[in-house]
This record gives C-alpha cells, structure tokens and sequence, in this order.
C-alpha cells in the first residue's frame, strides 16, 4: 500500500475516528487509499464499521447521528472532509446503500435521471444508455414504478443510479443482498467492465468475502471499528485469519 | 338554483384547490404540516394591497410584485425557520409554523391597521349568463387563473428537472441527498412555489371579498382540503379544494352559511377515521 503515491490515489482516508449519539466509538484510526480505477474490497464481520466507514467518506453520518470526530478523507487531492453529502457528490462519489434505497414512486428512467442531473445532459443521456446496455432488465422496465420491481432488480437499479451520475469512484455497500449468486457475478462482472470502460474507483463492501477477494486487487479487513489487515486480495485470502474466518476453511483450498 | 350552486361552488372551489395545492406542495416536499397557510393567503391580498394601492402599479405589475415577494417570503421561511428545525419531532414543526402565522397576523395589522381593506385591481366587473346560471366576471377570473397556476405546477412537477428533484426528495431524503440533491435548495423552492400559489389565491378572495386577517379562516379550508384529497396526493389537493367548495356553497345555500363548517370538518374527521391516507392519497405502508 505504501507504493501509492497520494498525488494519484483517487480516495485516501486518513486516521478516521467516528462515533454515534449512542457509540463513543464505531471507527478508530481509519486509513485505507484507493488508487485511480482500483478496485478494493473492505471485509470485516456484522457491526464492524463497514457502513459507517462508507457513511463518514459520503459525508452522510450526520444524518444518522454521528459524527466523524477526526481525520481525513480527500478526493483525488480535495478534502471532502465535513462537506455537505450533496457536494460530495458532484465531486465525483457515487454509492449504492446498504439496503437499496431507490425512490420507490417514481419510474425506473425517472431514478437513473435523477442520478444523472449532477452530470451534464449529454454525459447523464450517454451513461443512462450505458446503464441499459449493462442491465437489459432496466432497460425493458424503464417505465415501471421502481417500487413495483424485485428486490434484486431495485439492486441493479441503485447500481445504476449511481452509475448514471458518471463517478471517480463508487462505494458499494453489501451488492450482493437479497440478489441470487449468479446474477451477483454477473453484476461484479460487469462492474469490471465498467471499471474498463470509464476508469470508475470502486470500494466494495462485501459479506461473500471469496467473490470479493476475486474481484478486487486489494483488500482491507475492519474488525470493531478497526483496520486489522490489509494488502493484495492474493495476500489478504492467504492469511490464515481470513480463511479461517470468512472463507469457511481452515486450510482448505480456496 | 342547484345548478347556481353548482358553478358558484366550482369556482371559489378552484381558488380552495390552488391553495390547498401549495400547502401539499411544502408537505411533500418537506414534510411540513402549515399552519400558517390560510395566513399566507390573507398576505398574499396585503401584498396586492401593497402593489396596487401603496406601490401604486398597474394589474401586470402587481401581480409580479404578489408573485416575487410572496416567493420571497416563502425562502425566507425555510431558511429562518424550517431548516434550522430540520428532523426535529412533528411537534416543533407544527408550533412553528403556528407561531409563524400569528405573527404574520400581528405584522399585518401593525403595518395596516386591524380593520379591512378594499382591494380593486381592475380585473373585469359585471357578470354574465350561462345557461340556467349567472357567472361574476371576477369568479370567472379567479377560476380561470387557479386552473392556470394549478397547471403550470402540474407541468413544473412531473415534466422539469427540479420538479423530478423534488419528486426524488420527497420519496426519500436519504437517497436524494445520496443521488447529489440539494434537498436545502429543494425545500426552498417548494416554500416558495407554496407561498406563490397561497398568495395567489388570497389575491382572489381578498377581490372577491375585502382584504383582511380574517381571511385566513378561508385559507385555512385548505388544511380539510388536503387532508380531505390525501395528503400525499397532487390532484387530490385540487379536488379536496374543489369538494369543500361545493360543500361551502351548496351547504349555505340550502341550510344556512354557518353550516359550513360542519359540512367541511365532519367529512374531514370521517376521513381522518375511516381513511386517513385520504380519497386520493396512498396508503403509506410504514416509514423507514
Ligand atoms: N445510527 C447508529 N447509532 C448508533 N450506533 C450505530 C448506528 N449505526 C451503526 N451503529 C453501530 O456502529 C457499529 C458499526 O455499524 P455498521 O453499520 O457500520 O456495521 P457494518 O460493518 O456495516 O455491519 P453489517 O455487516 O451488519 O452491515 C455497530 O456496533 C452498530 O451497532
Ligand atoms: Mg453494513
């Protein structure tokens, strides 16, 4: 991790520390550098922080109670630290929640527009047409009500949201809820591929730590607010914790 | 006289369903509950008063006046009073927006003294036959531009981008704010469009009655309006407003004008008991 330079880190978390009304402390001395168009996958058991950590980069913890107490958090060099969630945004950060938060009365097309009003009308016309090429099941339901759809179809829509707003870097939290396995591969598939075409950073919050430790280049692990490992996904899936614990082996193939 | 009736009530019903649409604008958008609309109305016929006779502008150039200083007034409310009480419990909310019409009250009267004002803005006077009903020019009017505006909001909300905005924000603050929405700026707007549509239909009422504080029991019609068509509901505002329109006049034109209210608010407390997402309102299945 040392290797990367910040000047061309797309993310770069420094020493944060966050608490909730009602946790003195969910993150403890956070960092954690995503390097432009790297693919990184944040482990770590229920309640460790993963949400929180992706809550303190969005600049959303306030608007569940907490606050980021200390440290940084720079986009491509811009510290976004303490900006208002919205501008963060238009700073080039896209997320998929945890739990697909969709707007549930408007229509398919209506989302992804929504999505793409922080953009230009050309780029946002260009990458909602990219977001039917990935997903043809949008594209055939754009003028349903998003409400209406399958849990894993409003998945697909919030990636597609968040796609549409034509991002540096993305935050996924938990794609894989409520989404049948191979359609989850097929999305992480895609993912790659978008990554490919646009150069899109991406932080990917995962439970199948396997499926993730396959995607991404490198990893880090949170346990109780902490970051107790972190490296190459090769390095991190060797590790005996990490197989032990989250890989279901304990010295088995992976 | 049924048809009389009838016409009398679709017209002062299409003033109701204007400012029952602004104050279902700012619930929806907000989730502000206001209290002071009917207020805001009665203003909006002080600032015709203001434009016309104090500021001493032609028709075209008061209803400009109306129209910026009520928008005005409405960002000035979300700014001051609104945000800062953003995710506050319903409670605050509502004591605000009490406590923000009684002193819109006391600023009235301050400023132009208790008593009532005549409001001429040289609209067309005299009256017409239509059939079996006699028409005013000025409810004709009044009708006419309540469904003007009523349309031009319909058009603003579901075809513009920051009607789609306020759409989203409306839906779920927390994915707008996630989506790069600037819900402040959201808010705001909604204020102000809400200011805007009650202002306009105090002008009306202010014309077809007289200026005065009063009028805020008539703009307060607009709250069983609402609640009436459903809360949640766009058209429903409009039609709950022409409901209690019909209502009014067809209840005090066969029992007797102060058996208006009971016609109005008994619906509204069945409602309320039997149906609380209202006629046209969906039913809200649980809040995150
Ligand atoms: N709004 C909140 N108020 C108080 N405590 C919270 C709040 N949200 C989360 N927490 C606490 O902070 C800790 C970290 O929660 P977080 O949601 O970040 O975990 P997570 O790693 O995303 O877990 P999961 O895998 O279950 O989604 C937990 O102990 C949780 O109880
Ligand atoms: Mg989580």
């Amino acid at each position: 991790m040392s290797g990367v330079a910040s000047a061309e880190a797309v993310l770069e978390v420094q020493g944060v520390f966050a608490a909730y009304a009602a946790k003195a402390t969910a993150l403890s001395d956070v960092s954690l550098t995503i390097p432009a168009g790297g693919m990184v996958a944040l482990l770590g058991s229920n309640g460790a922080g993963k949400t929180t950590l992706i809550k303190a980069i969005s600049g959303l913890l306030p608007l569940h109670h907490g606050t980021l107490v200390s440290g940084s958090v720079r986009i491509a060099g811009t510290n976004i630290t303490g900006l208002r969630a919205d501008r963060i945004v238009r700073l080039g950060l896209g997320q998929v929640p945890e739990g697909r938060l969709v707007f549930k009365h408007l229509t398919v097309e209506e989302n992804l527009q929504v999505g793409a009003a922080v953009v230009p009308r050309a780029v946002g016309r260009e990458r909602i047409a990219a977001v039917y090429d990935l997903f043809p099941r949008l594209a055939e339901r754009r003028r349903q009500q998003a409400g209406l759809m399958s849990g894993g179809e409003q998945q697909m829509l919030a990636l597609g949201r968040a796609l549409a707003s034509a991002p540096r870097i993305l935050l996924i939290d938990e794609l894989s809820l409520g989404l049948a396995p191979i359609i989850v591969k097929a999305i992480y598939a895609q993912l790659r591929a978008v990554r490919a075409a646009f150069g899109t950073a991406m932080l990917v919050v995962e439970q199948n730590a396997k499926l993730a430790l396959e995607i991404c280049d490198t990893a880090y692990v949170l346990e109780r607010g902490v970051i107790v490992m972190s490296g190459s996904a090769a390095e991190v899936a060797a590790s005996d914790r990490i197989r032990e614990s989250y890989l279901g082996s304990s010295g088995g193939a992976l | 006289m049924l048809m009389q009736f009838l016409a009398s009530g679709f017209m002062l019903g299409s003033v109701y369903g204007l400012v029952a649409l602004g104050f279902a604008a700012i619930y929806k958008a907000t989730r502000v509950f206001n209290f002071a609309q009917g207020m805001l109305m009665a203003t909006g016929a002080y600032l015709a008063v203001t434009g016309s006779v104090v500021l001493g502008l032609p028709l075209v150039g008061t209803i400009a006046f109306v129209v910026v200083a009520a928008g005005t007034l409405g960002v000035v409310i979300q700014w001051l009073l609104i945000r800062p009480l953003a995710g506050r419990p319903l409670l605050a909310m509502v004591m605000i927006t009490i406590a923000l019409s009684i002193i819109l009250r006391a600023l009235i009267v301050i400023i132009f003294g208790g008593g009532a004002q005549t409001l001429r803005l040289g609209l067309p006077e005299g009256s017409f036959v239509l059939g079996s009903v006699r028409i005013s020019a000025i409810h004709a009017t009044a009708a006419g531009v309540s469904w003007l505006c009523m349309a031009l909001f319909m058009v603003f909300f579901r075809f513009s981008k920051a009607g789609l905005l306020m759409r989203a924000t409306a839906d779920s603050h927390e994915a707008a704010v996630l989506s790069g929405v600037n819900v402040n700026r959201i808010n705001a707007t909604a204020w102000a469009l809400g200011t805007i549509l009650a202002a306009i239909g105090g002008v009306f009422l202010g014309q077809l009655q007289v200026a005065s504080v009063e009028l805020e029991n008539i703009g307060l019609l607009a709250l069983p309006a609402v609640v009436i068509g459903g809360l949640q509901s766009i058209p429903g505002a409009i039609i709950g407003g022409l409901l209690v329109g019909l209502i009014e006049q067809l209840s005090s034109g066969y029992i007797s004008p102060k058996a208006r209210d009971i016609f109005v608010y008994v619906p509204l407390l069945i409602i309320l008991l039997v149906r609380p997402w209202g006629l046209f309102g969906e039913r809200e299945l649980g809040r995150v």
